[in-house]
């Protein structure tokens, strides 16, 4: 069992930007989808489902192939990840 | 290899006893991830869940429609979640990874499930079969290398 310390991947400017969000800032947006900008710098629209954030990209001005897609929770459940098939 | 920083979830208070008393955050292991369909449209999840819980790859139920992607005939497949069936459909897609020092992309059939995912789940079809995963919990970063089956294409920033 190896127990050299291997180094970190830099954060990548998304994360690095997007985790400067405050929840404060993040509050109007809870329990919808939200689209950043592919620098994690801001948000460009958000709405209850991704259909709708489509058209409010696009609305915005923006290319929904160049908007960074993720869900807003700010209270979540522990999760058990993952589902049952069948 | 492609590495990939846990990331943080908020934590409902009060923090459970799991973690430490007033804890905000926990981390998860995730990945950005772009989803492309048949003409070439995509779309680009910032954060979706490495599950080795979940046999599938499974995203929004609405993502085949803005990525023109078609769906295969119905399979009678549900997605039991939290207690609740809802259906499953299938499509053809690819996948892409991009991080600072590779990419790698790859097809895969996929599911996709009107089930209120807040995230994607990476499971195994499709995804983690196509890897060799090292969950390296201490440092919060998952470490992907291709392996055997792997169907695609890896290219390393230089």
């Amino acid at each position: 069992m190896s127990t050299v310390k291997r180094p970190l991947p830099p954060l990548t400017e998304y994360e690095t930007n997007r985790d400067q969000f405050t929840i404060e800032q993040l509050e109007p947006y809870n329990g919808q989808w939200v689209a950043f900008s592919m620098d994690g710098k801001r948000i460009v629209a958000a709405a209850p489902d991704l259909l709708e954030l489509d058209q409010k990209v696009v609305a915005a001005g923006e290319n929904p192939e160049n908007v960074a897609l993720q869900f807003i929770d700010l209270s979540p459940d522990i999760s058990p990840g993952g589902g049952q098939f069948g | 290899m492609l590495e990939f920083h846990y990331r943080p979830e908020q934590v409902k208070s009060p923090s459970p006893p799991s973690l430490p008393p007033r804890t905000k955050f926990r981390l998860r292991p995730m990945a950005a991830v772009r989803i492309l369909g048949a003409g070439g449209k995509s779309r680009y999840f910032a954060e979706a869940l490495f599950d080795t819980g979940s046999v599938e790859v499974v995203f929004p139920w609405t993502t085949p429609i803005a990525i023109g992607a078609a769906l295969l005939p119905s399979s009678g497949h549900q997605l039991h979640w939290h207690g609740t069936p809802y259906p499953l459909r299938f499509a053809s897609v690819e996948l892409q990874f991009i991080t600072a020092t590779a990419s790698c992309r790859w097809s895969a059939v996929v599911g996709f499930s009107s089930a209120p995912l807040k995230y994607p789940l990476l499971g195994i079809a499709g995804c983690l079969e196509f890897f060799d995963t090292t969950f390296r919990g201490e440092d919060g970063v998952v470490e992907l290398s291709p392996n055997g089956k792997f169907p695609g294409s890896l290219k390393l920033v230089t």
